[in-house]
């Protein structure tokens, strides 16, 4: 019997004898701590601005940074977000004629705060939040309550979301300082000989609701709806009105619209590292407006580190039964509007963007980055390009488990 | 009805740990990150509608 043999059969033997290692019965923890910097640049130019009743400028520039912070700790979470818009708007400009006026350069502050909690037995979460926005003709108040369940099988999750929004679109906030006492509506400058509504607050009310089924092993989907009810002053109170007569009016709107949207979603794991996720939306609401949504975001996967990302969406709309162009309203209708978002449109977006993960498996630093790039354009030729960065920042730290105490034999 | 309860059948009825390499990919998640979720944003803004998955309702801002 040779050496070779003898090695291998005494291998073989000692199989027998061998014991796996006993698995952990304590589940293991890990408390996790996400930051987010953000920065987002939008440039618009168009001719159809509602500041002047349908026609002129629409050149706007909107500088958007804004700091999130997630923490998880154990089944507890909390979020935070700060940011801000800054905005550069040559419509507002027009409110009252003035350059270089105050309107010109106006910035919108927003923040939201929420909490979350995890229930492992029932593997469902609650979640609740507020929020707040400042700019200087509006504040807004919010807050949600949301609640999220897994099924057992982690195939199906369904989600449900109340929000609700106390709106005051009076201007003079930041007029003196910050968070001064409101004053007024702000009126177009030769409207303000009269109070045109009688209502300065606007509530709104969303609950979305959502469903998503894993198919298989590359492939999900999900079904999406949001129902949202809108009271008080909606229309905009420095929209200016031009009738067939030559009058002049602001707009005027229901002091109430109801809306409803669904989306479907496939998202699909292909086999060549690209991953597609489609989307079909429709909209309809009691201003007459229907809407159309179709969507595609792409992944191509070139390496674990480096992802492209391609995108792609046409939107067309039915205008409002409200909307008229610039000179073509009927000083006798109730309602009006030359605001050309709530006009009969198409959109096409395109987009291009990739993202980085510095380093695939990482406990602490910079977990990934990314840039994206849109570029929006609107059959009544308004154009826009948007410009996305995000630095995602990643902290886990697995929490020591807790040994039990030795008892003394003595 | 038939239809929809034979298309929820045919999925698979659970998946194991190693089998969701896929599915649990970031990039398979059905919200956007940063850049599409402000796109989706100015698309509420610039147009009539409201996003059917989006965080952010009606309300909060003197757009739509």
């Amino acid at each position: 019997m040779n050496k070779r043999t003898i090695l291998v059969g005494s291998l073989a033997f000692s199989i027998l004898f061998g014991k796996a290692q006993k698995p952990k019965n304590k589940a293991f923890k890990v408390r996790e701590t996400e930051v987010e910097l953000l920065y987002n640049h939008y440039i618009q130019d168009g001719d159809n601005s509602a500041v002047t009743g349908g026609e002129g400028t629409e050149r706007l520039i909107v500088y958007g940074p804004s700091f999130g912070l997630k923490k998880t700790f154990g089944k507890n979470g909390i979020n935070f977000q700060l940011g801000a818009d800054i905005i550069s708007s040559a419509s507002t400009d027009n409110i009252d004629r003035v350059q270089s006026s105050a309107s010109r350069l106006d910035a919108r502050s927003y923040t939201n705060l929420g909490y979350s909690r995890y229930f492992e037995k029932s593997k469902s979460s609650i979640s609740i939040g507020l929020s707040g926005s400042i700019e200087s003709d509006y504040f807004s108040f919010g807050k949600y309550l949301g609640w999220t369940k897994t099924s057992k099988s982690d195939m199906q999750t369904y989600s449900a979301e109340l929000q609700v929004f106390n709106d005051d679109l009076r201007w003079g906030r930041l007029d003196d300082g910050f968070l001064s006492e409101p004053q007024f509506l702000i009126y177009p400058v030769e409207l303000r000989f009269q109070e045109w509504y009688d209502e300065y607050k606007r509530d709104s009310y969303n609950l979305n609701l959502g469903f998503t089924q894993v198919l298989d092993q590359r492939n999900t989907i999900g079904i999406f709806t949001a129902l949202s009810l809108q009271k008080g002053l909606l229309a905009t109170p420095f929209h200016r009105i031009f009738f067939t007569d030559n009058t002049r009016a602001v707009e005027q709107l229901p002091d109430q619209r109801q809306k409803l949207a669904i989306s479907l979603k496939w998202n699909t794991f292909t086999s060549g590292g690209v991953i597609l996720r489609n989307k079909i939306a429709g909209y309809t609401d009691d201003f007459g407006i229907l809407g159309l949504t179709i969507d595609n975001e792409t992944a191509i996967k070139l390496s674990p580190k480096w992802t492209l990302l391609p995108s792609a969406r046409y939107y067309i709309q039915q205008g409002s039964k409200y909307f008229a162009a610039k000179g073509e309203h009927d000083a006798n209708e109730t309602y009006y509007t030359s605001d050309y978002d709530l006009s009969s449109i198409n959109s096409l977006t395109i987009g291009m963007g990739w993202r980085h993960w510095p380093a695939v498996r990482k406990n602490r630093g910079l977990h990934s980055f990314s840039i994206q790039y849109f570029y929006y354009s609107r059959s009544n030729g308004l154009r826009a390009h948007t410009l996305a960065t995000s630095f995602n920042f990643l902290k886990k730290k697995a929490l020591k488990e807790k040994r039990p105490k030795r008892r003394n034999k003595n | 009805m038939l239809f929809i309860g034979g298309f929820f059948g045919s999925c698979a009825t659970s998946l194991k740990p190693y089998e969701r390499q896929y599915i649990n990919d970031p990039e398979m998640s059905m919200f956007g990150a940063n850049g599409t979720k402000f796109q989706q944003y100015v698309n509420t803004i610039r147009e009539g509608s409201l996003a059917a998955e989006g965080k952010k309702g009606s309300g909060g801002c003197g757009c739509n």
